[in-house]
């Protein structure tokens, strides 16, 4: 993207905007967020970010940590108390040890003031700041979820052309493999690995979220939950109510060290599962799944949303 | 049986009435580990939402007895091998 003051982002009906600090570089967004940009700023977004250029030594100390997530047997994020609010911290995935970005963020998610590495400088010698840069998009993305009727899932999600049905479990069950049938079939594929569920006035929806690679913003209506697992024959049961919170909860992202956080995802997959039938799917990876989700849909019909 | 460690317990966990049913999630210093998910049925989720700071394993049984069509001498069974499994439960 080119480089600016301001960006404004729209990723699942909600509005993100990035600032530079005055005086401070430009910013500048991975590849994944590009179609997510919007034409115009908003006065109330969702979220505000400030970005600033450099890391404060003194923030970049792990002191009261909250969670301390690895990868690789590499830092990878930490978050700690920060007065009232938290303190982000994320870790360089090319140079173990290097910090990226440092984030203090009010007690509500909703002010960010992110202090990143600075980019290098491009073709006409302009620095940048990237203040989203993985794994902080993503982290942000989550933080919206737990301050709205909103869920981010392990899931892949196919919208027909009459109804959106989601495919959600942990890696390996399938997921890719039921967006690329339904694709097959010239169904629209909103994502296949991460979605966001939310809950709208017009019932449940789910969206894409900006990626590693480039992809257009998507969402569609949805209507059923499947939860696969590979099968010698196609088969489908449905679950019960506390079954269903149960698996679709140990699929979503959930950040488990505050109950605050675990109680308000409890709370929505409780209205999601209520409203939204969700059926465990034994999967012959072949496209006669599709006729067999939707005649066993026709044989137990639910009211759609 | 003394109460009070699961009482205690108890408040480290998220929980949620599902169906007549609850699901309970333990408070985890962990983001992706949520595969520890216990549902209660019916007479569980009944004792669950009694396991207060007052609860005794008496003050249960006669509840349970007052709530479903059994014998207090059944209830104090099947309660206790329930607090038991609970108990061991929750500290996995």
């Amino acid at each position: 993207m080119n480089r600016a003051d301001v960006v404004t982002l729209r990723v699942a009906g909600f509005t993100i905007t990035l600032r530079r600090s005055p005086g401070g570089p430009l910013l500048c967004l991975e590849t994944g967020y590009v179609r997510y940009i919007q034409p115009a700023p908003t006065a109330t977004p969702d979220v505000m970010v400030v970005a600033h250029a450099g890391i404060p030594q003194d923030l970049a100390t792990e002191t009261d940590v909250l969670y301390k997530a690895t990868k690789a047997d590499q830092d990878f994020w930490t978050i700690c108390q920060h007065g009232a609010g938290y303190r982000l911290i994320t870790y360089s995935q090319t140079t173990p040890g290097i910090i990226q970005q440092v984030v203090l963020t009010d007690d509500d998610f909703r002010h960010w003031q992110v202090y990143a590495r600075e980019q290098p400088a491009n073709a006409s010698g302009a620095i940048a700041v990237c203040p989203l840069e993985y794994p902080l998009g993503p982290l942000l993305f989550y933080y919206l979820t737990v301050n709205h009727d909103a869920l981010m899932i392990h899931a892949s999600g196919i919208h027909d052309g009459s109804a959106g049905r989601l495919f959600s479990g942990f890696s390996g069950v399938g997921k890719s493999t039921m967006a690329r049938i339904w694709a097959s079939t010239g169904s629209q594929v909103i994502n296949d690995d991460r979605l966001i569920i939310r809950m709208e006035a017009h019932g449940y929806s789910i969206h894409n979220t900006p990626m590693p690679y480039a992809d257009e913003p998507k969402q569609t209506g949805l209507d059923a939950l499947y939860l696969p697992y590979h099968s010698p024959v196609n088969q489908a049961q449905r679950l019960r109510p506390a079954q269903a919170v149960s698996n679709l909860l140990a699929y979503s992202i959930v950040h488990g060290y505050d109950k605050r956080f675990l109680q308000h995802h409890l709370d929505f997959l409780v209205g999601l599962t209520a409203a939204l039938p969700t059926t465990s799917l034994g999967v012959v990876p072949d496209p006669a799944i599709i006729h067999f989700i939707k005649a066993h849909e026709n044989a137990h019909p639910v009211a759609q949303s | 049986m003394d109460l009070t460690p699961l009482i205690a317990k108890k408040h480290q966990y998220a929980s949620r009435q599902v169906g007549g049913e609850y699901v309970i999630v333990p408070v985890r210093d962990n983001v992706a580990q949520m595969n520890t998910l216990i549902t209660l049925n019916e007479v569980g989720s009944f004792i669950w939402d009694r396991l207060a700071q007052d609860a005794t394993v008496e003050s249960l049984a006669a509840a349970i007895v007052a709530e479903f069509d059994v014998s207090l001498e059944i209830a104090k069974r099947d309660l206790g091998a329930f607090l038991t499994s609970l108990t061991n439960t929750l500290k996995s």
